[in-house]
């Protein structure tokens, strides 16, 4: 196609090859994306700090242990490509541990009940299916304490990262 | 060592003894030996280091 370049001294008409639509380069990339929870874009509600611990998968974790609470609140912004994904969440069940709520946006995407009894396992990988995304764009990861399992002590979440994996 | 705190108002850093972080459950015990053991052995090494000298 032809187009007119302007420029303040004089205009040119020259060739140049059909520039892609928006809806061309839609769904393009995006394959997989992996967050470390201290990336995160807003903190909501609470204090998350990074915590030092051997026991745990890559030694240590961000969590809410300062003074965790019921609503505690952390929000990651990341582009994702319209496709289906697969969310993976890697954090330590626990004793204390909360209840956390996944959305995407104002979707309700899952909730994890963080507790266990058995505090054996140094890493639960926790898998969000089949994610339907239906256009690209800069969404909100968000991830938000929403009660307790009654065997819990307290509202805490040990997270060590959040994984975006295109599957379709 | 250096704790930062992240809240919705922004980073505070905070500096505490390994004893209160201990304390305070930003390290684990593991960590918290680690941490001294590797204090304890530079100490020992600048020691080692004054010795030779005299």
């Amino acid at each position: 196609m032809r187009i007119y370049k302007i420029t303040t001294r004089h205009s040119q008409l020259v060739d140049v090859s059909t520039p892609h639509l928006s809806a061309d380069l839609s769904g393009v990339g995006n394959q997989q994306t992996t967050i470390l929870p201290i990336n995160y874009s807003e903190i909501i509600q609470g204090t998350w700090t990074i915590i030092l611990n051997n026991a745990y998968y890559l030694a240590g974790y961000i969590g809410n242990t300062s003074s965790p609470a019921n609503g505690d609140e952390i929000h990651y912004k990341v582009y994702i490509a319209k496709g289906t994904h697969t969310i993976i969440l890697g954090y330590r069940e626990y004793t204390d541990a909360g209840i956390l709520e996944v959305y995407l946006d104002d979707t309700l995407l899952d909730t994890i009940d963080m507790y266990n009894s058995d505090t054996s396992n140094i890493l639960t990988v926790h898998r969000i299916e089949n994610v339907n995304v239906t256009s690209d764009g800069l969404k909100t990861l968000k991830l938000k304490i929403n009660g307790k399992n009654a065997d819990s002590s307290n509202y805490i979440v040990r997270l060590m990262y959040i994984a975006l994996m295109r599957t379709a | 060592m250096k704790i930062q705190l992240h809240t919705k108002d922004g980073v505070k850093e905070i500096e505490i003894s390994e004893e209160e972080a201990l304390k305070q459950g930003y390290l684990d015990e593991e960590t918290y030996l680690m941490r001294k053991f590797l204090q304890l052995l530079k100490r020992k090494k600048d020691l080692l280091v004054k010795l030779e000298k005299l």
